[in-house]
């Protein structure tokens, strides 16, 4: 109840010791949840299959039976479901502990707004159609964005802190997202295409996209499990971490290269889901404290949990249609964030 | 395909305040040596009754179907408005004269850019919607919007019935119509096979999922009932059941697409995105995939369209004619 | 105490000089406006026609279609700018602009159900935004209250709310047509075309009584600024003046963007430079921040009218094009101070 969610409260061994039974089981518990969501965004879609048919195809995964070929599809979905989750819980941990600010999100980076205009780019400027062709150009907008906002926040004496980083990843983002809709409304064939990209959806990816974009998100996901000591450190404070003998900026970049490189890729996934990155640390943080070493693997699972289980509900809200990802999950994650930061004491914003 | 190099200039150019006049001619269209029509013709809008005394010969086109209607009745607009939609070589059933002013949307009607071209009458469908646009304009140029409900569609037939009397050139109209039906109603008699057969009208968004037409009084069911086909009845059923004209549908509800006839269009992406969909290689019926002018031009038929999209249809209704 | 009086005379000094210059800049941009666009009209016919000494088509395109125009331009900035400058004080920090409180997600939420949901158009798109932008930022404030209002909680419940909304937008946007779709593009991304007296009329009135509302409050702004314990000190009612700055803040974002649609960056950039032009004294002046807001909105209007020959852009798309760079400059310069 007493927890806050300020990841700058110093972390005493004595707690995590004492809590660490608890929070392995709350980590085995996460997998169970995690697993079962797996299994029913196998199981469950548009179209109704009989269990026994699932099974089946899932023996038989070429068969020309169009059952079996439903099933089949589902299973890309589910990897690109987990992929995306696992990268984008993860960043938003890391950003939220880089910047030593529970506000912050991936997005903030100017992330989503770089692979916006770079895929709009793509398919304007170079004819490109496919999703399979323009996730490159996602994946570099992200990328180049956030190195120039990281740039940009970090000219002057005191480097790029928190603030700096804010404002010049909400100027940079504005500017981008200003061209993004001049392109946009003069060539309403892009515009067509943009608007089903943008909602965020795990629907029609398929597995070429996911082997290509998978090594980023393994790396990058390793490359974050790892950092958890180093934000930890950061987390109190620069003075203290610089006596600890931290070599702050460093520390900094590197943890920001590993959210970048996860974000990106799932921008390039599934278009810009943006608020699970900001969702999911305050959740995980509830269980695990201010740990970082913690808090990193619970976003981890938890993320995925939450974006699979928009996309099945997604799946059957709407029939016979689908209600895309990104829109179940913030309508069930914006609830929640409330009810959550309704539940903390006044001083602990 | 696109005009990249506008849209770059239109990106950065706003950033220098690059200001360029246009240079237009203000004034008023003598109104003496206008043509008097026979009786004033009264036509009624979203906005209200238009009544016209005059042949008008200044006309300014909003939207493909009055463009298409004008240059088929052998006017040619001096301003007409760019359809983004359509790839930049233009549309393909359209010759647009070289003096016509093409006016972009992008910032809504441009109402001072059509001044400028000093028109004697406005014409407008669905891009008209905007009470205040319609006041400004109308309040110098006679000015008809479109249908008073926003989302139906005017047969094409009542358009150019319309443009026929504005112009006084009713026999020229009635011409036009009969031309353009006798066209459909020729391919139905040459392919009386399509009797009875069931079509499908659908487009696959990807990434995203399919919308498929359930309205029977759509402008290209219409088209497809003409040849003698009917709306597969699932679809229809399922629109009745959402009460939507256009139904979404998940890619693994192909069910809903097995018609006799499947008239498909891949919305941003080619024909390795029809992967998605599970099935889709073992359907029973002709499969028309057809690229995105002739869907408008079925959609919101023209008489300049109507005979484009049928000769792009003609191979696959041959098809499903024979099976 | 007498310095502190010299040094606050002296701030005063230089916010009304800054003030002054603001207006004519202001002034001389709308005047320039007038006679700009597709049909040439000379100086000279421009006054001809605005003192109604000519009744011609060049007076009808002045009279009727540029300078409504241009005054909703000047209104509907200065309310932004306001706002946001009342916000930034407000909040503490320089990030701050009525988006926090959910005015562009409710407005935009709103209008692109009622234009492509309902069908509607104009004035009812208008309405209906304006409701959306207070029905929301009310509920986000009364979801944030519990012993009081942190700004933190605010801005993750205005976050998770907008969140919700813009899923509503896009969602709502997908299973539009096209051209509809685009329609509400421009709405969303704010644009002053086709306005007419109709929106002066009601635009001008409103913004009076919040302007007149606003300006005296700005004495509970300074001292909310220092922090709540020397407002307290100082006699002020802490929570009644903010909830009332926050209503009026509010009120000023909803009924610019119910004119002319969500234009970014106007309020967001306002106070910032207003502060830069009025020295360090200059922090509540809101004068001259809605004086900047008025002037951002009507060159950033002149731009996307003219910038490309024959093409007109939304206000909106030049807004952040033109203040991002600045933002971006005053960044650099800061971080050196």
């Amino acid at each position: 109840m007493s927890r806050t969610l300020d990841p700058a409260r110093p972390v005493t061994t004595a707690t995590s010791r004492r809590s660490r039974r608890g929070l392995l089981i709350g980590l085995a518990a996460l997998f169970a949840a995690l697993l079962t969501v797996s299994v029913l965004s196998v199981a469950v879609g548009a179209q109704s299959v009989p269990l026994a048919t699932v099974a089946d195809a899932l023996r038989d995964l070429h068969s020309d039976d169009t059952a079996h070929q439903i099933v089949a599809g589902r299973l890309p979905r589910l990897a690109a479901g987990l992929l995306v989750g696992v990268a984008l819980g993860l960043a938003g941990a890391i950003m939220q502990g880089v910047t030593r600010n529970p506000l912050a999100d991936p997005g903030l980076l100017g992330v989503n707004a770089g692979a916006s205009l770079a895929v709009v780019v793509a398919i304007n400027v170079f004819g490109i159609t496919t999703a399979a062709g323009y996730i490159w150009f996602g994946f570099a907008g992200a990328t180049l964005v956030a190195v120039l906002v990281y740039g940009v926040a970090s000219f002057g004496r005191d480097g790029a802190t928190p603030v700096k980083l804010l404002l010049a990843g909400a100027a940079i983002g504005a500017a981008l997202i200003s061209i993004t809709t001049a392109v946009l409304l003069t060539d309403a064939t892009t515009f067509n295409q943009y608007r089903f990209w943008t909602v965020g959806s795990l629907a029609g990816r398929r597995w070429d996209l996911i082997a290509q974009v998978a090594p980023f998100v393994l790396a990058g996901a390793v490359a974050a499990l790892l950092t958890g000591r180093l934000l930890n450190t950061l987390s109190l404070g620069e003075e203290v971490a610089r006596g600890l003998g931290q070599r702050v900026h460093l520390a900094r970049v590197t943890a920001a290269a590993a959210a970048v490189v996860l974000c990106g890729a799932a921008t390039a996934i599934a278009g810009p889901i943006w608020f699970v990155g900001l969702l999911v640390p305050h959740i995980a943080r509830q269980f695990t404290g201010p740990d970082h070493r913690w808090i990193l693997p619970y976003s981890m699972l938890l993320a995925p949990v939450l974006l699979l289980a928009s996309d099945v509900l997604g799946r059957v809200m709407a029939p016979p249609g689908e209600v895309q990802a990104g829109i179940v999950l913030s309508f069930i994650g914006a609830p929640f964030l409330i009810a959550l930061m309704r539940r903390r004491r006044a001083a602990a914003a | 395909m696109r005009r990249p190099h506008r849209l770059l200039l239109a990106a950065f150019g706003a950033t220098s305040l690059l200001v360029t006049t246009a240079c237009g001619a203000a004034g008023q269209a003598s109104d003496e040596d206008a043509r008097k029509l026979p009786a004033p013709v009264s036509v009624e809008h979203r906005f209200g009754t238009t009544t016209l005394d005059t042949v008008p010969e200044r006309i300014v086109t909003i939207d493909l179907q009055w463009t298409d209607v004008m240059l088929s009745m052998g006017v040619e607009p001096v301003g007409y408005s760019v359809d983004t939609l359509m790839p930049e070589t233009g549309v393909p059933w359209e010759t647009i004269p070289e003096g016509a002013t093409a006016l972009s949307l992008t910032d809504g009607v441009p109402v001072e850019q059509i001044l400028a071209l000093d028109p004697d009458l406005v014409v407008a469908s669905f891009s008209l919607t905007d009470q205040a646009t319609y006041d400004l304009l109308s309040a110098r140029v006679p000015t008809i919007a479109g249908p008073p409900d926003a989302d139906t569609v005017i047969p094409w037939q009542e358009l150019v019935g319309t443009a026929g009397k504005i112009l006084d050139k009713t026999e020229q109209a009635t011409q036009v119509v009969s031309t353009v039906e006798g066209q459909v109603a020729a391919t139905a008699a040459e392919l009386p096979g399509l009797a009875g057969k069931t079509f499908v009208l659908a487009q696959y968004v990807v990434g995203d999922g399919l919308t498929v037409v359930a309205d029977e009084q759509d402008g290209s069911s219409l088209f497809f009932q003409q040849l003698g086909m009917t709306l597969l009845p699932e679809v229809k059923a399922e629109g009745e059941r959402t009460g939507d004209a256009r139904i979404q549908l998940s890619t693994e509800r192909i069910d809903l697409l097995r018609g006799d006839l499947l008239a498909f269009l891949i919305n941003g992406g080619d024909e390795s995105d029809l992967a998605d969909i599970p099935g889709f290689g073992e359907l029973p019926g002709t499969v028309a995939l057809l690229d995105y002018p002739t869907i408008v031009g079925l959609n919101t038929p023209s008489p300049l369209s109507l005979p484009y999209s049928l000769t792009q249809l003609r191979p696959h209704l041959d098809t499903a004619a024979a099976a | 105490m007498s310095v502190v009086r010299r040094l606050r005379r002296r701030t005063l000094a230089r916010v009304v000089t800054v003030a002054c210059g603001l207006a004519v800049a202001v002034a001389a941009i709308a005047v320039y406006s007038l006679s700009l666009g597709e049909i040439d009209i000379p100086a000279a016919d421009v006054v001809n026609a605005l003192l109604g000494l000519d009744d011609g088509g060049s007076a009808y395109i002045v009279n009727e279609l540029r300078l409504p125009r241009a005054l909703v331009a000047v209104l509907a900035g200065a309310a932004f700018g306001m706002s946001g400058a009342i916000f930034q004080s407000l909040v503490r920090n320089p990030l701050a602009s009525p988006d926090i409180i959910g005015v562009t997600a409710g407005a935009g939420a709103a209008a692109v159900v009622a234009l492509l949901l309902f069908g509607w158009s104009g004035v009812a798109v208008s309405a209906a935004a304006l409701v959306g932008a207070l029905a929301t930022a009310a509920s986000i404030y009364l979801l944030a209250w519990r012993d009081g209002v942190t700004g933190g909680r605010l801005v993750v419940i205005g976050i998770a709310m907008a969140a919700m909304l813009t899923g509503i937008v896009s969602f709502t946007m997908t299973r539009a047509d096209v051209y509809d779709a685009r329609d509400a593009l421009v709405w969303l991304t704010g644009s002053l075309n086709a306005k007419t007296w109709a929106t002066v009329r009601i635009l001008a009135p409103a913004l009076a009584v919040l302007f007149a509302l606003a300006l005296p409050a700005t004495r509970w702004l300074r001292a909310l600024r220092m922090s709540d314990e020397a407002a307290r000190g100082i006699g002020v009612p802490v929570e009644r003046a903010r909830l009332g700055l926050i209503a009026i803040a509010v009120a000023l974002a909803a009924v610019a963007t119910a004119a002319v649609g969500p234009v970014a960056f106007v309020a967001f950039v306002s106070g910032p430079i207003a502060r830069r032009l009025t020295g360090p004294g200059g922090h509540t002046a809101l004068v001259p921040a809605a004086l900047v807001g008025a002037l951002v909105l009507s060159a950033a209007d002149l731009v996307a009218q003219h910038a490309v020959a024959s093409t007109a852009f939304p206000v909106g798309v030049v807004t952040a094009i033109v203040g991002a760079p600045y933002l971006l400059w005053l960044l650099a310069r800061t971080g050196r101070e």
